[in-house]
């Protein structure tokens, strides 16, 4: 069940239990939050994806599902960065320090598995790992200014 | 998310809108091993109104590679927003995939190197 708690001050958490029955809710309101933050479509995809690549990691590899686990999610709007806190009950995993598949060769072998990781680090300007409680914690920050700034340089 | 099959005699060509995540992707994943399945060497993907795509989405496009590209087809990807292409890029798919602005564009290089030119 997908719980969310937000205000007008720029946060919002959402609780998933079981955490695999409501990503996509999870991610429609996160969109939402971010229209009325005001974000950009662009950066908008990126808090989405960020966020469902790790959900998905902690559900899929980190058999965080079912009844008893819990995946939550806090998201802050600040000033010149946004900060999206996952907290899970799965097994250990540090995102940060997983290996990375390799980039793909022109007409060669390509590796199917670890790009949701891969992008997670490549879009986020700052990942923190910590392990506490027998909880996965999760700090990611995403840079608004600077990725509006690049926007308006492109235009 | 929906998807529109376009009628090709040499290529299986899909529109695909919406969001493709991980509950939209067996939808599309059967649609295209089905084309596969019935001879189909090029995968034309038209993501002109795909709002959304995550690793889920991307490994159908991988996986769909892998099938064709030891027979001498290939996968082509057209439309896609630049946020998404963002994407493209930064996994490196976009070197594997054949990047095209629209389907026109994607057909018209497809049919010309189907004749040879």
């Amino acid at each position: 069940m997908l719980k969310k708690q937000g205000d007008t001050t720029g946060q919002i958490e959402f609780t998933l239990s079981p955490p695999e029955k409501d990503q996509a809710a999870l991610l429609a309101a996160i969109e939402q939050f971010g229209i009325e933050q005001g974000l950009l479509e662009s950066f908008r995809y990126r808090l989405g994806l960020i966020v469902d690549e790790l959900v998905t990691n902690s559900t899929v590899h980190g058999t965080c599902s079912g009844a008893n686990q819990t995946v939550k999610v806090h998201i802050a709007a600040h000033e010149s960065n946004l900060v999206v806190e996952i907290v899970d009950s799965g097994l250990p995993f540090d995102p940060t320090t997983h290996p990375l598949p390799h980039c793909c060769p022109q007409d060669g072998p390509v590796s199917v598995g670890g790009a949701g990781l891969s992008l997670v680090r490549r879009l986020a300007d700052q990942i923190h790992y910590s392990r506490s409680n027998d909880h996965n914690h999760l700090v990611i920050t995403l840079n608004t200014a600077k990725k509006e700034t690049a926007c308006l340089l492109k235009k | 998310m929906l998807i529109e099959k376009i009628e090709h005699c040499d290529a299986a060509i899909f529109q695909v809108k919406g969001r493709l995540d991980s509950s939209s992707t067996p939808e599309l994943e059967k649609c295209i091993q089905d084309s596969l399945d019935q001879g189909s060497k090029i995968l034309i993907l038209d993501f002109s109104d795909l709002e959304y795509i995550n690793s889920a989405g991307l490994r159908i496009l991988v996986m769909s590679y892998q099938r064709l590209q030891p027979l001498g087809g290939q996968v082509m990807v057209c439309g896609v927003r630049d946020y998404i292409a963002e994407v493209f890029d930064i996994s490196g798919y976009n070197r594997i995939f054949r990047m095209h602005a629209n389907l026109d564009l994607a057909v018209q290089t497809f049919g010309t190197t189907s004749n040879g030119q």
